[in-house]
């Protein structure tokens, strides 16, 4: 089986280059498109036919890409990372020299992509004993960066012209690698870069669907729900309904963050986007059942943890403590609690090893987080509870 | 997969290449510890060939390194040995920090030695860990000097890069076939889990350690990893009470690491404390919290409170909102009483070599 000629190929690109066509010359030079699975792609030399046809500097693109589809045929991934970032920065000056134009971000964009999922391809690859893990992506993502810095300084061409258009798909890209090394604080001068735009509200809606959904998740590992909330929210009401994977993805975090604000998802919504396993932990919580928390969390831990919201989830305890104290109030009736009844409860629900010092530590935290408004009487051992409102609600809470 | 064949192969089979023993006695650069004893007050003091061990050299670009002054595997271990068994307890230098100056300096060069050559995981992890071992203890052993003495951040340093690359070994070491394992015969593993509650600890709280220990195999999940991961979360969620509990009971290396912490838990227990036992007319009982946070003495607690701005006298500390200073940062660390009860000075080879 094969495509088409690669003559005829260099032809095409050579015509779609010339007529300024990037989409055309992006999808030509795509590892995932059609041409790249066919064996009479996968040129060891391609210097000699590529110089036949083209001339600088669209022959170096193509040659470097034509290394590279051969590389991956051997299944050498470093090979073909090393020719795809030497290609993207090749690529990188070429768009530096191209003024008032910008016609050329599709490529960019089709080449950024392909070189993060080649890093990652290698980064599976190597093993020696002293490389760092993550090296592959971080390399990648200063190859990124140097597109970046490229579109980012483009503030002299007309707004319709302007590679800065161009910079949000990038930061998208870097967030991935970003968050696949687990290295999140380089994601903030990258926000103050697109909030700071002109063109904010300009890119494309799944551009933006994208960056929302990481600045939100990266908020919510900065504890800052509110934020984080606001944008996830934005994500998912504004993701295609289509997109039922994506629309879970961000469920699975907005899910948490939400309740950790005081708001109760519900079961529908649940059970639409298949994160039902969150439906068990919604009701141990709003019941203050720690008994039946703490088996969710044992049932369901390689779940959260291939999320990334175990910890967030873990933090929900908090406020199922919360809840079971109140009932405790609530059956007691009385704004003097002894310690000993929250004890007995916590005891009875599973938490077997805790005693009144920790009883009243857990009670102390709630008090300073403002989620039990009253006072610790040591002496007495008793919550004294404010008459008025001892237990305000979460949402009120900022 | 490790490609061996690139890699320079040492031949040096002293602690210190003969060529750096003749320049560094040439140019007076000798250690005091590394002199022929009698000779360290003349004008040309001797090298005592024997104590002398390779010092730490940036590695210079196009300087060619040659494999005599390379140090094979098998004598990096015996110099770690040599300088974490005999000279840790050295009474040659009048102070430890200088003793730890000597010792850093030295195994820099063993790690070196041990980053050029690409030794095997396997020996690699016998190196490693007693060097992570050691600036564990320093970072506790040294808490209360200042920083002419003593840099802990350079320290932590040290200790965060082995340790990481300790555990980056550990997890490549899964993925080894059963047929080399089965050789190695699981030894050098064996000790992983302490280093993974070594490495929570000395990152208490943090989330990425935190979802480490998660993610570590089931066998290495053993007790004293399962008390590391409660305590990482109980200092997350302010849970002071079984956090200084946990920290009270641990091996003493560990309970020293964590002792680093107790300036910051302490502190925030006094916030929440100064909250939620706010009031007129009550007081709280100084034993019971000095009990709880792990005080030497009621006067260390009063201390403290002192410095926060928390009224108390000999019995009771009487909380409120308003006098906790939140604008205090957390009192500087101290070699604490319960950790000094443990004794390690007294077991260094056990403690650190694991001997």
């Amino acid at each position: 089986m094969t495509f088409m000629s690669v003559a005829h190929y260099l032809q095409l690109v050579e015509r779609y280059w010339r007529s300024q066509d990037g989409a055309k010359v992006a999808s030509f030079l795509s590892l995932r498109h059609e041409h790249a699975g066919y064996a009479n792609y996968h040129i060891e030399s391609p210097e000699g036919i590529v110089e036949r046809f083209l001339t600088a500097p669209i022959d170096e693109l193509v040659i470097l890409h034509l290394k590279c589809l051969f590389a991956i045929s051997q299944s050498d991934y470093l090979s073909a990372y090393n020719i795809q970032s030497n290609l993207t920065q090749t690529f990188t000056k070429i768009l530096q020299s191209q003024k008032e134009e910008n016609w050329s971000l599709p490529i960019m964009y089709v080449l950024c992509l392909d070189l993060r999922l080649l890093a990652q391809l290698a980064e599976n690859q190597r093993s020696g004993i002293n490389e760092k893990p993550g090296e592959m992506l971080e390399k990648a993502a200063e190859c990124l960066m140097g597109c970046f810095r490229v579109c980012a300084a483009d503030n002299r061409s007309a707004e319709e012209d302007t590679k800065r258009i161009g910079m949000l798909a990038l930061v998208n890209q870097l967030f991935k690698v970003y968050f696949r090394i687990n290295k999140l604080h380089l994601c903030k001068p990258l926000i103050r870069a697109i909030e700071s735009s002109p063109f904010k509200e300009s890119f494309s809606l799944s551009q933006q669907i994208t960056y929302r959904y990481f600045v939100g998740r990266k908020a919510m590992f900065d504890s800052d729900y509110k934020v984080a909330d606001e944008y996830l929210t934005y994500a998912f009401e504004n993701c295609h309904k289509l997109s039922k994977k994506n629309k879970t993805l961000i469920l699975i975090y907005l899910v948490p963050v939400k309740m950790l604000l005081g708001y109760i998802p519900s079961k529908e919504v649940l059970e639409k986007y298949d994160v039902i396993q969150l439906w068990d932990l919604v009701q141990a919580v709003c019941q203050g059942n720690l008994k039946a928390f703490d088996e969710i969390m044992e049932k369901h831990e390689t779940f959260f943890i291939k999320c990334g919201i175990y910890l967030i989830v873990d933090k929900l305890k908090i406020i199922a403590y919360r809840n079971l104290f109140k009932k405790v109030y609530l059956i007691l009736n009385t704004h003097q609690i002894p310690i000993e009844a929250l004890q007995t409860a916590l005891v009875y629900l599973g938490q077997t090893d805790v005693d009144l010092d920790e009883t009243e530590c857990i009670v102390a935290n709630l008090i300073y987080e403002g989620k039990i408004k009253g006072y610790i009487s040591h002496q007495h051992r008793k919550v004294v509870v404010s008459k008025q409102n001892p237990f305000p609600p979460l949402t009120s809470l900022s | 997969m490790e490609k061996i064949d690139n890699y320079i192969k040492g031949t040096c089979t002293a602690m210190c290449p003969t060529e750096e023993i003749k320049m560094r006695e040439r140019e007076k650069m000798l250690h005091v510890l590394e002199m022929v004893p009698g000779t360290e007050k003349t004008r040309q003091p001797k090298a005592s060939t024997a104590h002398m061990v390779k010092s730490f050299s940036r590695s210079a670009a196009g300087k060619q390194i040659k494999p005599e002054t390379l140090r094979p595997p098998q004598v990096l271990l015996k110099t770690v040995k040599y300088l974490l068994c005999d000279v840790i307890n050295t009474k040659r230098l009048p102070y430890w920090h200088s003793v730890y100056d000597f010792i850093t300096d030295r195994l820099l060069a063993v790690r070196q030695d041990l980053v050029v050559q690409n030794v095997s995981k396997a020996e690699s992890i016998t190196i490693l860990q007693p060097i992570v071992r050691f600036h564990a203890y320093a970072a506790y052993r040294l808490c209360e000097e200042g920083i002419a003495n003593f840099d802990a951040t350079l320290n932590n340093k040290h200790f965060q890069e082995c340790l990481k690359k300790l555990l980056y070994i550990y997890d490549s070491y899964d993925f080894l076939n059963l047929e080399i394992k089965s050789v190695c015969n699981d030894y050098f593993i064996e000790n992983r889990p302490e280093f993974e509650a070594l490495y929570l600890i000395f990152n208490l709280g943090n989330d990425e350690a935190l979802t480490r220990s998660l993610t570590i195999p089931k066998k290495c999940k053993t007790n004293v990893v399962k008390d590391a991961t409660k305590l990482s979360f109980c200092f997350k969620y302010g849970n002071f009470v079984q956090a200084c509990r946990i920290i009270k009971n641990l091996p003493a290396l560990l309970a020293a690491v964590a002792s680093l912490h107790l300036g910051e838990i302490r502190r925030r227990a006094f916030n929440i404390m100064s909250t939620a036992y706010h009031s007129k007319n009550l007081a709280f009982p100084c034993e019971v919290v000095r009990e709880v946070l792990l005080y030497g003495s009621v006067d260390e607690l009063l201390q403290d409170c002192k410095y926060y701005g928390i009224r108390g006298d000999n019995e009771h500390l009487y909380f409120s909102k308003q006098a906790f200073d939140s604008t205090k940062a957390k009192v500087g660390n101290r070699r604490e009483l319960f950790v000094e009860n443990k004794k390690m000075e007294d077991k260094l080879d056990v403690i650190i070599l694991g001997l």
